[in-house]
């Protein structure tokens, strides 16, 4: 691998690595109040680019479309909470896992209904979609924007989780329920804003991952959700930052070895993204950053 | 209760009272299956043929998950992998060797590609394939479970996935044997109804067997609480290897009565879709309950059939609506929903159904654990003799 090459793929991974951290902070949020490991986070990441494709469509200036898109999905969160996911609080882990499960079925064929199988063209602005030469090195803007994107919100995050009172709660819960409960703290009030700050990422997430792939479909979800989750799991499940460092290593681990592996080999890359997800679980089922106990028998 | 040795005279006999009336039932159960099955082989077309079989595979894969994950707890995303696993060495097996041949899988070993059972029986060579499907995925299910079943709670559910995605990665990609995503097809069809029920029936029984067997009681009481099964000296880790190898054989042993039913083989049936459900199947039934298991698998195959009518578009009054594909499945899912949220425990809980209603003059007692040992095993703990001198 020459040096430019080597350049450009790091760049392409750190754009991947922010995505998919995009998208694990979600679901490492609603796992450390909840338990609840939410499949259907991938749903609401291909809902938010479907209203991102729908608001432009209107004609709609893009910063206008991506506030409209976010606050959409952030409804569509919400419900899903509403309508799933409440009555089911407390049930045994793997309950809530397959009701995820089954919600995330529900909204793919209802997307499938909706908006056709038919991959839609994403409209990106044609400003993100030019290609930069920097030193030898093609960068797109696509995937700088991506990561610019990824860390400011990451930044304002950190800020809301540590400076804020809901923050603050939001952590004390995730920390122990019971105890913030008992310190007065509103579960429910602390699980909507989980549900809602995650769907607000994962609509980003959808809208990043629709310019970077160009087209939209409903089953776009499934894949981002999958590696989010491996993310999480690397990182320590139910640990922010731990998901956010297990994003990028993903993103990293993914295009290098693509990049290095034989062609012939290179479609094995999701099985050795799982096996490695298996060998983290059985060895440091904490992940890397993660202080839990391991439940190991 | 059984515990307490009875003096009476008669109260041996009195046991084997409750025995006689179940193998009767039993032996009814049979043979309406059996006029039933004899009765569809003959009069039904090909496609309503096709869905009484699928019964009863899917009942096979459904009561082999309720054995793997009801009765331990320990729950299994990976099922369809090992049902992948049988389907695809069910059909190397006993693909004409014209199919096999350097053209079409050049990856295949040479004496595979040169195996040839097309002059064999049929049904012989469609229990060969099971046996052998069987196998390997139990070969599998041994060396993938030494660790993952040390796992608990979604760490387990999580490590079986990825061997699900594993699994289908290779089937996606290992061109040279599976054809990728394109396939095998051509693969002979010799399911009937018997084999299919024959193979769920051997299915039931062995669950059966192991549920009421000295590892089946360590499954249930391992699931129920870790550390007091340990503390009593049950080998939880070997329970639940026990529970996983044995419901990857009987998986394992559906995957070529899938194939040789459907006539081809691709990475994509074989999925997250397949497994939500067969879970759905489980779940509803009620986890760790052989005949909800039955009952979930029934449904869960006929529903769609009857949600089909509703896809092809409708007219409710003014309002006319197009072909709606996936509404089934929309329709599953939200039922899946609701049963997690009003009724979780499924239509049985951990109870069986069918033998209980011989047994009503026997003791009530409250709890799922007290019901479910007289009705699974009839004279073994607590006869209606017992009830009646209380």
């Amino acid at each position: 691998m020459s040096a430019s090459e080597f350049g450009q793929q790091f760049v392409n991974a750190l754009g991947l690595g922010s995505i998919y951290a995009l998208v694990a902070i979600g679901l490492a949020m609603v796992f450390g109040i909840l338990r609840l490991i939410n499949f259907a986070h991938g749903e609401v990441l291909m809902l938010g680019a479907f209203a991102a494709y729908y608001f432009a469509a209107a004609g709609l200036p893009f910063l206008v479309v991506v506030l409209l898109a976010v606050l959409t999905t952030v409804a569509i969160g919400l419900l899903m909470e509403r309508v799933a996911y409440r009555g089911i609080r407390g049930a045994p882990d793997v309950a809530l896992l397959l009701t995820s499960l089954a919600v995330s079925i529900a909204l793919q064929n209802g997307a499938l209904l909706a908006f056709d199988a038919q991959p839609k063209p994403f409209p990106t602005p044609a400003a993100i979609q030019e290609q930069l030469t920097v030193g030898g090195i093609q960068i797109s803007v696509t995937n700088l924007v991506t990561v610019g994107v990824a860390l400011l919100l990451m930044a304002l995050l950190t800020l809301f989780v540590t400076r804020t009172r809901l923050g603050t709660a939001m952590r004390a819960t995730a920390e122990n329920a019971m105890a913030a409960q008992l310190m007065g703290i509103n579960l429910s009030t602390v699980i909507v804003a989980a549900f809602a700050i995650g769907s607000a990422l994962a609509a980003v997430a959808g809208i990043l991952w629709g310019a970077r792939v160009g087209r939209i479909e409903p089953l776009m979800g499934f894949i981002p959700v999958l590696k989010a989750f491996v993310a999480t799991v690397i990182g320590g499940f139910g640990s922010i930052p731990g998901a956010v460092v297990g994003a990028y290593l993903l993103g990293f681990g993914e295009i290098y070895l693509v990049a290095l592996l034989p062609g012939e080999l290179s479609g094995y890359r999701d099985a050795f993204v799982f096996a490695a997800l298996i060998v983290i679980l059985l060895f440091r089922p904490q992940g890397i950053l993660g202080s839990s106990e391991p439940e190991k028998i | 209760m059984a515990s307490v040795p009875s003096v009476r005279p008669g109260a041996t006999a009195s046991r084997h009272r409750g025995a006689v009336p179940a193998l009767a039932a039993v032996a009814l159960a049979l043979t309406l299956l059996a006029v039933f099955l004899a009765y569809a082989d003959a009069s039904f077309n090909g496609y309503r043929l096709q869905i009484v079989t699928l019964v009863a595979i899917n009942a096979t894969i459904a009561v082999a998950l309720t054995l793997t994950s009801g009765f331990t707890g320990v729950f299994s995303l990976g099922q369809i992998g090992f049902l992948a696993i049988g389907a695809y060495v069910g059909a190397l097996l006993n693909l004409a060797p014209q199919w096999k041949s350097e053209m079409f899988l050049p990856g295949l070993p040479g004496w595979l590609a040169a195996f040839d059972t097309t002059g064999w029986h049929p049904q012989v060579a469609l229990l060969f394939a099971c046996l052998v499907g069987g196998i390997v995925a139990a070969t599998v299910a041994t060396l993938v479970g030494m660790p993952l079943m040390r796992l608990s709670g979604h760490y387990v559910a999580v490590a079986t996935m990825g061997f699900l995605i594993i699994v289908h990665s290779v089937a996606n990609n290992w061109s040279g044997v599976t054809r990728g995503a394109r396939g095998l097809s051509q693969i002979p069809s010799y399911t009937n109804v018997w084999a299919a029920y024959g193979c769920a029936l051997v299915a039931i029984y062995a669950a059966w067997r192991l549920r009421v067997s000295p590892y089946g009681r360590a499954m249930i009481a391992s699931r129920e609480n870790l550390i007091a099964a340990r503390a009593v000296g049950v080998n939880v880790h070997r329970s639940r290897m026990i529970a996983f190898v044995v419901g990857a054989f009987l998986t394992g042993a559906a995957g070529p009565l899938l194939a040789h039913q459907i006539g081809s083989v691709a990475p994509s049936a074989y999925y997250f879709t397949t497994t939500f459900n067969v879970v759905i199947m489980v779940v509803l039934g009620g986890m760790g309950s052989i005949s909800g298991a039955v009952l979930g698998a029934a449904i869960m195959t006929l529903a769609p059939e009857y949600l089909r009518g509703v896809e092809d578009g409708m007219d409710l009054g003014p309002l006319s609506f197009g072909a709606l594909f996936g509404l089934s499945q929309i329709i599953l899912a939200i039922a899946f929903i609701l049963v997690m949220i009003f009724r979780p425990q499924g239509f049985f809980g951990d109870r069986e159904l069918g033998l209980g209603l011989l047994r009503r003059r026997g003791p009530r007692q409250d709890g799922d654990e007290a019901e479910v040992t007289p009705t699974l095993a009839p004279g073994l703990d607590v006869g209606p003799g017992d009830g009646a001198s209380r």
